[in-house]
């Protein structure tokens, strides 16, 4: 046990030293692509939490909340029917939804631009909806997967009692998936709090630019301040670790591919 | 028993017969169909429809600026004659392929070296360093960029341990990419192979172990034949990851001096948007799609074959 | 099995979920802002971050022209359009912008080098009429109104444009026996300077010189497009035969130099020359920090110093930092060699209402916000009148007035789309020489001709 104790904590460490520089250049006043002992202060963890980057930390939760929303409703409806309806060529469906999951955002980009444009609806919800519309066929994947392994019995107990679709969806079938259901939604949610190419090309609206974009700018600006690039970073990737610890006994039991990968 | 008699044929590679199905419920089932319009309509409108406009984009002369942004037109398969021509394209591939497998063996062998050695630790620190390395794999692509870019740089934190001026990120760019797309998805491979680790049976190996046989060569004869199949959707499913993986090196290198990090999503990108030949981008779009699709039907293979094979055993 | 009985959604369900649609239908349909009834208003897309030399400014500057604007025309509003990112990102995010009327911005701050291809879509209105109404179009030099004019009419109007010099830390040459002030009379002068510095002053860069490809053309504009110029044959697009040039006695010469700096040890290091920020870190960190003895550099460099930017605060530098104009290759007339771009004003070609739109651009180009825009973003103003004004000659001390003097003798990179290819080119050759010093020209002459010719084709590329 010593020796894997070991091995853990080297591994462990190999991980957190990327992240060391994160912490201090964020508390840095001189703060500069280079590791060193900082010269505290705390002004750039108060740009990060204020007005400006505050903002786009509110529309990136916006826009994520809308992905999710989109992205788990649609696909607990269709994990459901795929699963438990008799769906023409529902096999042949299954494979061009994990088709779909292989296809790169960026070729997608320029026609969804244009479509966008026409009905001009180049803002913050629409491109939640697109990038809901990405994680649909993991989430369908996912919830369709979970849902099988559910026992058919308490639904036939359910239609015996007259219960309709909806119901027997909402109250049997999806409680009894939700690690699966869960799965699709944090998929989703994360995909879309890290959406960078996406968003970049569809939001102009300087007030509805999401956190990544925001940072992004900042590399490239005339003056870079590192510090607040390292603070920015931090506070972006907070409610992301948060969820993690909230969520972090489902996805312990590694519930993930448990429909995929029965060993 | 009729599922298992239909998915076990479809497995076989026959159609689905509905016919046999339908001899109990007559008709089209229509709140099936109502259930699944929204995902439908969606991924239709929003997903297939582009991918295909973007196909047709592939065989034109559409250019971002200029008059053929405005007044382009189909031009057949000249594009595809470019691409024959093009010795980057060429040099995107081998690079694309150099990347793609780098990752996956990098992350394959992180992965299963966090699943063994946290098999048989202490549980607390077991809990902290799965949650680092899950936060390096949850971390937004941005934010991995900044945080290598810083790592790797000249005067950056690994150059304190590294001779010559320290520039890893000059001096080695692919790998050094390639060690930033490991350690934000090895994460998430551990997170697989460890339920895979689990379920191998214990009987097998403390029966192995009693006949008196290395601990090293019961985990290469033993446990790793039985975890073949979660290793083969993990090696798939990382490809696919990692193809997708366009931000992370694009931040970091924007393609590279020389080109040397070019791979095809970058230079896709680059064709498209910094020479703004959009045609031409959208063909190695294409292209790209193409690759995709290749894994993703064979995960599709790999996935589909287990849940019948263990409904089957379960005696369904 | 019975028929599962076809009943539609419970009554209170389709209460929630229409009332959930039409919300999220109307948070995305409803605009932004232009519900205010009866004002023209007018979109102006500029970019935040990449223009001013601090984002404060820019904010200030733009929040002011709005103010200003809005109290001249109470009819009117101004919606400012800000795009984030770098160079390339604000000409794609553009181009994405212009491909519908319901996106494209009335008025636009454009960098020069795109203007021609904006022309050729047909975006942009001519502006003939508008500014021969003005009473500062007049004083525009000739190479400043000639690069925002196409087949004879007027697309564009300048908002103000860089050009190239030498620095050189008076410090170092005194202390390397180098003459103070230094007038380098041609490329050999500069390369004695830098030698001469290697072998008396230790421990610092001899000479800054732009190479790679991380920042994009802006590195051909502060670099090797300053030498080119300044060669002995400046064709880099040969219009007659509209082919691009990837071998002529000019590159020779530039390559030339190129070789000399980094095989001998006198360039900067890898990670600057490569770093996304390479166009600010001489500015930034090598020259206040006494770091660099020469660089080839921008004039905005000499705004930044001052205690208005400070970026970084630098009191030192009017007695530290000596400039000069960069010599031709054998000391040829007129001996001044530059490049010159810029960020320019335009008007789009559909926008329904022209006369604010130019309303606006007018009062962008009146003398104070003109010599604002200039002092804070490191610009020679169009205007040659405005480019004397002391305001800015005492902004940045000596830079300014040394940038203003030399405009005239600039010349225009081409204004095509594939001069990004080119310039990608010869950003590799010379991030390639940087990288692997003992390239020889004829090696970097060929990576310039291999990926232009395998980029475009044989029949768009010449040898001179």
């Amino acid at each position: 046990m010593l020796l894997s104790n070991l091995l853990l904590v080297c591994l462990g460490l190999l991980f957190l030293a990327p992240m060391l520089w994160l912490f201090l250049a964020s508390v840095d006043d001189h703060a500069s692509w280079s590791l060193s002992l900082p010269t505290f202060t705390l002004a750039h963890l108060a740009y990060a939490t204020s007005g400006d980057f505050l903002n786009a930390l509110v529309n990136t939760f916006y826009m994520a909340l809308v992905a999710t929303v989109v992205s788990t409703v649609s696909g607990t409806l269709g994990g459901y029917a795929l699963s438990r309806r008799r769906i023409p060529m529902r096999d042949g469906l299954m494979v061009a939804v994990l088709f779909l999951t292989g296809i790169p955002i960026a070729i997608m980009i320029i026609p969804v631009f244009q479509m966008f444009g026409n009905f001009n609806l180049l803002s913050l919800i629409p491109t939640g909806v697109f990038l809901g519309v990405t994680s649909l066929p993991f989430a369908l994947w996912l919830i369709k997967t979970a849902m099988d392994s559910v026992p058919k019995e308490l639904e036939e107990a359910a239609q015996i009692e007259r219960a309709s679709v909806l119901q027997i969806i909402l109250f049997v079938t999806a409680p009894l998936a939700l690690p699966g259901i869960a799965a699709a939604a944090i998929f989703s949610f994360i995909s879309a709090w890290g959406a960078f190419l996406v968003p970049l090309v569809l939001i102009s609206d300087a007030s509805e630019l999401p956190g990544p974009i925001l940072i992004y700018g900042q590399i490239s600006a005339s003056q870079t301040h590192y510090g607040d690039i390292a603070a920015c970073s931090i506070v972006y990737s907070l409610p992301v670790v948060v969820l993690y610890i909230l969520m972090s006994r489902p996805f312990a039991g590694g519930f993930l591919m448990s429909g995929a990968v029965k060993g | 028993m009729n599922d298992a008699v239909v998915a076990s044929a479809s497995e076989r590679g026959k159609k689905v017969r509905l016919h046999k199905r339908s001899a109990d419920h007559p008709g089209v089932d229509i709140p099936g169909m109502i259930l699944l319009l929204p995902a439908s309509l969606l991924l239709l409108a929003l997903f297939v429809l582009p991918v295909g406009y973007a196909f047709y984009l592939g065989f034109t002369n559409i250019t971002l600026i200029g008059p053929a942004s405005v007044h382009f037109h189909f031009t057949g398969i000249a594009n595809v004659h470019r691409l024959g021509r093009d010795t980057l394209f060429w040099k995107s591939l081998w690079l694309t392929a150099v990347f793609l497998a780098g990752s996956v063996v990098g992350v394959t062998v992180v992965g299963m070296a966090l699943a063994v050695v946290m098999q048989r630790s202490a549980a607390w620190l077991r809990a902290g360093v799965g949650a680092v390395a899950i936060v390096a794999w949850m971390l937004p692509p941005i934010t991995v960029a900044v945080v290598w870019y810083a790592f790797t740089t000249s005067g950056g934190t690994l150059s304190l341990v590294t001779p010559g001026d320290g520039d890893s990120l000059n001096h080695f760019p692919m790998l050094i990419v390639t060690l930033a797309n490991v350690w934000s998805t090895a994460g998430f491979s551990m997170l697989i192979l460890s339920s895979g680790l689990r379920a191998v049976p214990s009987e097998v190996i403390e029966a192995a172990l009693m006949e008196g046989t290395a601990r090293w060569r019961i985990f290469l004869s033993v446990t790793l034949p039985i975890m073949r199949p979660t290793i083969v959707t993990n090696v798939l499913l990382v490809t696919l990851l990692s193809l997708a993986n366009f931000a992370l090196i694009y931040i970091m290198t924007a393609g590279g001096t020389d080109n040397s990090t070019d791979i095809l999503p970058v230079y896709s990108y680059q064709q498209g948007f910094v020479f703004k030949k959009l045609g031409y981008g959208a063909l190695l779009g294409d292209v790209l799609v193409i690759i995709s699709t290749v894994f993703a039907y064979l995960y599709v293979r790999a996935a589909r074959q287990r849940p019948v094979r263990t409904r089957l055993a379960d005696g369904v | 099995m019975h028929p599962v009985g076809i009943r539609l959604m419970p009554r209170p369900y389709v209460k929630i979920a229409s009332l959930l649609a039409t919300a999220l239908l109307a948070a995305s349909i409803l605009p932004a802002s232009g519900l205010a009834a009866g004002k023209t208003v007018v979109t102006v897309a500029y970019s935040p971050t990449f223009v001013f030399d601090t984002n404060d400014l820019a904010a200030k500057w733009w929040n002011s022209i709005k103010d200003q604007f809005e109290k001249q025309y109470p009819n009117a509003e101004v919606k400012l359009v800000p795009i984030e990112g770098g160079y390339d990102d604000i000409v794609n995010k553009l181009s994405l912008l212009y491909r519908s009327p319901a996106t494209t911005p009335d008025v636009v701050q454009i960098p020069t080098p795109v203007i021609a291809e904006w022309v050729a879509s047909g975006y942009l209105l001519p502006l003939d009429s508008y500014v021969a109404k003005t009473d500062w179009w007049q004083d525009f030099p000739q190479v400043i109104k000639d690069e925002d004019t196409f087949n004879g009419k007027v697309y564009a109007v300048s908002s103000g444009e860089n050009d190239s010099m030498l620095y050189y830390n008076k410090d170092m040459f005194k202390k390397a026996g180098l003459p103070v002030p230094w007038n380098p009379q041609n490329w050999d002068d500069i390369l004695t300077a830098a030698r001469q510095i290697h072998a008396k002053v230790p421990d610092v860069v001899p000479m800054w010189l732009m190479a790679g490809t991380s920042v994009g053309t802006v590195g051909i504009e502060m670099g090797s497009g300053n030498l080119l110029f300044g060669s002995s044959d400046s064709t880099i697009y040969d219009a007659a035969t509209q082919k691009w040039v990837v071998d002529s006695p000019g590159l020779r010469e530039v390559l030339g130099f190129y070789h000399s700096i980094y095989s001998e040890g006198l360039g900067a290091k890898l990670s600057d020359l490569f770093s996304p920020t390479a166009h600010t870190v001489p500015v930034t960190d090598l020259i206040p920090k006494a770091e660099v003895a020469i660089v080839l550099g921008s004039n905005f460099y000499g705004g930044q110093w001052g205690k208005l930017v400070c970026a970084p605060c630098w009191d030192k530098a009017t007695e530290v930092e000596g400039v000069a104009p960069i010599p031709y290759v054998k000391g040829q007339a007129p001996n001044v060699t530059t490049t010159v771009a810029g960020w320019d004003y335009a008007v789009a070609a559909v926008t329904p209402h022209p006369k604010e739109a130019f309303d606006l651009v007018n009062l962008m180009s009146n003398e104070s916000n003109s010599i604002d825009m200039a002092n804070w973003s490191g610009f020679v103003p169009g205007s040659s009148k405005f480019a004397m004004a002391p305001a800015l000659i005492n902004f940045g001390p000596p830079v300014n007035e040394l940038a203003s003097k030399i405009i005239a003798d600039g010349k225009i990179l081409p204004p095509l789309a594939d001069f990004e290819v080119w310039s990608k080119g010869l950003q590799e050759a010379t991030g390639t020489m940087a990288q692997h010093p003992e390239t020889t020209v004829d090696q970097a002459i060929g990576i310039l001709k291999d990926y232009v010719t395998n980029q475009l084709g044989e029949d768009k590329v010449e040898t001179r």
